[in-house]
């Protein structure tokens, strides 16, 4: 009989009951001033975006974003590929759905600001830190020309900070709860950074003994907490493959990574990217990067000696592999040449952020007081302020040394003084318009008219490349066949000759060439 | 001066001093009345025990044959309702000079003889006690037809509106009409236009739909270590306190069940004299009525014969139940159903921690005691054990709608009354009363308790029973929006977009799942552009959002519905949920809407006991 083979409490849960929680959250109430907040923000940022703009500043990142999106919804035809095969996609999805990269930035830079504020009232009101503290801090967020520079130019920095932050956070509640809602916020939280980041997978890797073990603890069952952690990251880890082979007929989802890395790197940074492959190489590069962003890291490396100088010397201390977290994130990054940490000061970010994440009551270790940790960590704020701006003013990325040019001088950036140039020398004719979009997306992106341009996607590109008189009013090359279909084609362009056109424009490295008219009488007798 | 009943059992030899004693020491601690106390133990029989209860008052005993019902004279008080018989276990039969004789199954009760006092006044009210099954039959025959006609028609009478006696109202055919010949039309000049549109709706409904679930889950998950109630408070019950409760039970067709249904539900821990415990039988079962009183079921239980009439359905079968139920609190069990024993009591300490009339019901958990049985039992008890133990709990943690689960909801009867009890022609008629009460502002909270079922094993009765379930949603769904905009205003714009998601939403999915499949899959192996002509760029990202998140949700969910039970050998079988959706729910979703339309009251059959007959 069923009833007496049955042991019920077998079958139902085997834990012992927990007391009651009580306690009411005033979530929706949160909630509410946490999106006030966030838009008001998002207003500043996207003010200054457009402000940004009018001298001249707009990151090659956004122009990439926006450029994909515009030919997602206007391009002819649109592309699969630009509708979801493009990395990253998480900050790239927003770029889709606002259909502006100037709003995505400043609605994904103003949540993550008023993530950050909300962090430090937070702390404030569990006594963390003091309202000084918390007052220096806000400065911070709103001053810190790194932090300024991520919100508004770099979407896919500031949501992969955001998401690093709470991959840590969640790390350490499963650490210390390991209760199945942990695990499976940890488990969104380390997807997502994935989905912004793809080096995060080993890092996140790394943390599995400690989620194991506690897994074991609460769960008594390691395979089940692995698999309910690690699945939706090594799921979207396996699955670019396949969809990218649906996307794009490529089973290779790297290139689309490798595309966008070589929009949002230099041509010469990528070209040299030192550390890559060498565990050594990597090593040094980090240090070498570490000690060009000092001020980032005063309040991290101040903290961290905190731990080590109050005794906890074991480096099996738990919060030592949080301290060791960012370290780790910028050596992989350096070693697998993803480019995140290469020559940027703002992806040093996480360093300060971290710092601040841990003196949060979760991140309390025993032997120091956690008041005074944060007190002398904050007090760094001041150094932080000032050196922030002297480290960006010496990065090695171009984009953030014109960016604090700009703030502090006023100083526009001429190179898109360029492509507005050779934009109202194609303004004139509604003509098609021939080139290669690897180095000109900025063109499609600033005319907001892809459908003029003849672009590889479409199946006359390649006639167009041949002939262009046949097909094409313009034609725009950048001068140089490594990354120029069209030079390759026709080595004479860097002469400036073209049969069937003559060059109207030299622009930087661009040529602009436009069809003369007895060739356009050839095609239209 | 009234003779002990101990001592009249002992006399007669009914009982022995060793039972006296044990049912003395019983009665010492858990509280109740002896007679009851006894023939729940099984030591004396139903019409022992009311033969010893006239004697105790002195009073004359009668066994009520057909030639003794037909003799009871109804005219005596014909404004007698029924509800005032059943309650006061009491009806006037004859008059004989300044003498009422009255049959009672509930002799010496102080306000029956006030009632009857005031009804006859002057004359002397004489008591002849009837067993309560007689008392049932008597009743049962007299007020069939009331009875009869509330059961099936009290709610369609009171308010057709939230009726499924017909499916659709006239405003919806009208508008599904309109709606209809604008999208023919719209079709005919814009094609494109119209595909692009439906597509992206679609699709937004879809996504909308995963995040919900997802949000739903997490919260849920949030409240895996709460318990709503602790053991703790249950230990600080008194047996003696406890108020009456009525166990309805709904068998059709079970005689082999019998047996395991009266051991399943003796572990209850209640005191079995405050346990009203109702068997609906179908009058025209005969084989289950005979295997019931085969088992003999303690005097605590009643045998409810329900009419054979339409609809015959489970909700019918419980409306009729309702009228004879005693009890302050109300609960159902199937006839294959084993709850906890402590279950009850954690109901009782449920409706006594919050502000009464807040809460209609508590919601137990269900779960399966066979999972392991084959492939098809594993993935249901995957899914159940979503269900309840993150879902519903996530729906309660946000104080949204909560559709009730078949069994092991725990009335408050009185509420229930108001609401009007179930809709007989609903085939899911839980989950339109969850509905109902959230829209009168009640509310649907959830125990930590759990009742043990049989999952199906077989694929179609699984179809079977998932297209009855189905066929309810879709009634539900229709039924709810035949006003929406009442509707919202009456749930909020919260519950009533819950309600949307859930109840409407889910038999959409399963309809719209394997067209979306289709055109992936077409798409994928012809490559044929198609995608630009009829999808929107933000259709084609959420529907491959849909396709890769929505179907590795599915597995996620179901990988973390197994660590509140620890049934960790279920994980591997999370990764067929896809598989479930498309070769299970899908064809049980179409059968839903055939039915829909040529049989919306048909009540398809689970067969149960397969497990038994399995494993023997």
């Amino acid at each position: 009989m069923v009833l007496q083979t049955l042991n019920i409490n077998k079958l139902s849960d085997p834990r012992p009951a927990v007391s009651l929680v009580s306690g009411k959250e005033s979530v929706i109430h949160s909630i509410w001033l946490f999106l006030l907040l966030a838009t008001g923000l998002g207003l500043c940022q996207f003010i200054i975006n457009i402000s940004l703009l009018k001298t001249g500043i707009l990151s090659d990142i956004n122009i990439y974003f926006g450029t994909k999106a515009i030919l997602a919804y206007n391009g002819t035809p649109p592309k699969l590929e630009n509708i979801g095969g493009i990395y990253p996609p998480i900050p790239y999805f927003l770029v889709l759905v606002f259909r502006d990269p100037l709003i995505a930035s400043a609605v994904a830079g103003g949540i993550v600001q008023a993530a950050i504020i909300a962090l430090l009232n937070s702390l404030r009101q569990e006594k963390s830190i003091g309202t000084v503290t918390t007052f220096l801090c806000i400065l911070s967020t709103l001053f810190l020309p790194q932090l300024l520079f991520v919100f508004t130019q770099r979407i896919d920095l500031s949501l992969t900070v955001c998401t690093f932050i709470l991959t840590m956070w969640s790390l350490r509640r499963v650490e210390l709860y390991g209760q199945t809602y942990h695990l499976t916020i940890c488990s969104l939280c380390m997807a997502l950074l994935y989905l912004c980041d793809p080096t995060t997978l080993i890092l996140c890797l790394l943390f599995a003994p400690y989620v194991a073990k506690r897994g074991l603890e609460v769960h008594h069952s390691i395979i089940a907490v692995l698999v309910l952690t690690y699945l939706p990251l090594i799921f979207f880890a396996l699955i670019q493959n396949p969809m990218s082979l649906l996307l794009t007929g490529e089973g290779d989802p790297f290139e689309q990574w490798r595309s966008f890395l070589l929009i949002s790197q230099h041509i010469d940074m990528i070209e040299a990217r030192p550390g890559q492959g060498s565990i050594v190489a990597a090593a040094s590069e980090t240090i070498k990067r570490l000690s060009d962003t000092a001020f980032l890291l005063i309040p991290w490396a101040v903290a961290w000696g905190l731990l080590l100088v109050r005794g906890s010397w074991k480096m099996l201390h738990p919060m030592h592999k949080y301290f060791l977290a960012p370290l780790l994130y910028c050596g992989l990054s350096l070693y697998l040449g993803t480019g995140l940490f290469e020559r940027s000061s703002a992806a040093f970010l996480i360093f300060p952020l971290q710092t601040l994440l841990m003196t949060t009551r979760d991140f309390s270790f025993s032997g120091v007081k956690q008041r005074t940790c944060s007190i002398i960590a904050s007090a760094c704020i001041p150094l932080l302020l000032i050196g922030g701006w002297f480290d960006m003013e010496q990065s090695p990325d171009k984009a953030e040394q014109q960016f604090v040019d700009t703030l502090l001088r006023h100083e526009p950036d001429h190179r898109l003084q360029g492509i507005n140039n050779i934009l109202n020398a194609l303004k004139d004719s509604r003509g098609r318009i021939l080139m290669d979009p690897k180095r000109n997306m900025e063109l499609i992106f600033f005319s907001n008219s892809p459908q003029r341009f003849l672009l590889p996607e479409q199946l006359d590109y390649e006639m167009g490349l041949s002939l262009p008189a046949m097909y094409v009013d313009y034609v725009v090359v950048y001068t140089d066949p490594t990354y120029d279909a069209f030079a390759r084609r026709h080595p004479s362009v860097m002469d400036g000759k073209l049969a069937g056109f003559h060059c109207i424009l030299k622009q930087g490295k661009r040529l602009v060439f436009k069809r003369t008219a007895a060739a356009s009488r050839l095609q239209n007798p | 001066m009234e003779k002990r009943v101990g001592d009249i059992l002992l006399e007669q030899g009914l009982v022995t001093p060793e039972q006296l004693k044990e049912a003395l020491e019983l009665q010492q601690t858990k509280g109740g009345r002896l007679m009851w106390i006894l023939g729940s133990l099984g030591y004396i029989s139903r019409r022992q025990l009311f033969e010893t209860l006239a004697d105790h008052y002195g009073l004359e005993f009668t066994l009520m044959d057909k030639k003794a019902r037909k003799s009871v004279d109804w005219s005596l008080l014909p404004e007698l309702t029924s509800k005032e018989a059943i309650t006061f276990q009491t009806v006037p039969a004859a008059v004989q000079q300044n003498r009422i004789t009255l049959l009672t199954a509930f002799p010496q009760h102080t306000e029956m003889l006030k009632f009857y006092a005031q009804k006859f006044p002057g004359m002397i009210l004489q008591q002849v006690v009837i067993t309560d099954l007689d008392f049932l039959e008597l009743t049962n025959s007299h007020f069939q037809e009331g009875l009869l006609d509330d059961t099936v028609y009290g709610l369609y009478s009171r308010n057709p509106d939230e009726s499924a006696r017909y499916v659709f109202s006239p405003s919806q055919v009208l508008a599904l009409a309109a709606v209809s010949l604008c999208l023919l039309t719209l079709t005919y000049f814009m094609p494109t236009v119209v595909s692009k549109t439906v597509l992206f709706v679609i699709n937004a409904v879809y996504l909308a739909t995963i995040l919900f679930r997802l949000t739903l889950s997490v919260e849920g998950a949030r409240n895996e270590i709460i318990q709503p109630v602790t053991s703790e408070e249950v230990e600080a019950l008194q047996d003696e306190d406890l108020p009456s409760y009525t166990v309805l039970v709904p068998v059709y067709n079970e005689p082999e069940l019998m047996p395991a249904l009266i051991k399943g539900l003796a572990g209850l821990d209640y005191p079995k004299n405050n346990l009203d415990v109702l068997l609906l039988l179908e009058e025209n079962d005969t084989k289950t009525i005979e295997a019931a009183k085969k088992a003999e079921p303690p005097v605590n239980w009643r045998f409810i014969y329900i009419p054979d009439i339409p609809p015959k359905t489970k909700p019918k079968a419980c409306n009729y139940g309702v009228h004879f139920a005693k009890g302050t609190y109300l609960t159902i069990y199937d006839a294959e159903d084993i709850p906890e024993p402590d279950q009850l009591k954690k109901a009782v300490v449920a409706f006594q921690k919050n502000p009464p009339g807040k809460f209609l019901c508590f919601q137990a958990a269900l779960n399966y005691f066979n999972a392991d049985q084959n492939l098809i039992t594993k993935l249901f008890t995957l899914e159940y054990t979503y269900w309840f133990d993150y879902l519903l709990p996530g729906l309660d943690k946000l104080k949204l709608p909560i559709p009730l689960g078949g069994t092991s909801n725990h009335f408050d009867l009185a509420l229930l009354k108001e609401l009007g009890s179930w809709d007989p022609f609903n085939t899911t008629e839980d989950a339109d009363l969850g509905i109902r009460a959230a829209a009168r502002g009640y509310r649907v909270g959830v125990i930590n308790s759990t009742t043990f079922e049989e999952a199906n094993s077989r694929y179609g009765n699984w179809i079977r029973q998932r297209s009855r379930w189905i066929k309810g949603y879709m009634q539900t769904a229709l039924v709810f929006n035949r006003h929406p905009v009442r509707l919202l205003r009456r749930l909020g714009l919260k519950d009533w977009l819950s309600f949307q998601l859930f109840i409407a939403g889910t038999p959409l999915l399963f309809l719209l799942n394997p067209i979306m499949w289709s055109f992936f899959i077409f798409w994928g192996v012809t490559q044929i552009d198609i995608m630009h002509a009829h999808y929107l760029p933000l259709t084609t990202f959420f529907g491959m959002i849909n396709l890769v998140l929505g179907n590795f949700l599915g597995i996620y969910l179901n990988c973390m519905a197994v660590f509140r039970r620890r049934l960790y050998y279920l994980l591997p079988f999370a990764l067929l949920n896809p598989f479930y959706w498309l070769f299970f729910h899908t064809p049980a979703a179409y059968k839903a809407l055939w039915q829909l339309f040529v049989k919306p009251h048909y009540w398809e059959k689970t067969t149960h006991g397969l497990t038994n007959s399995q494993h023997k």
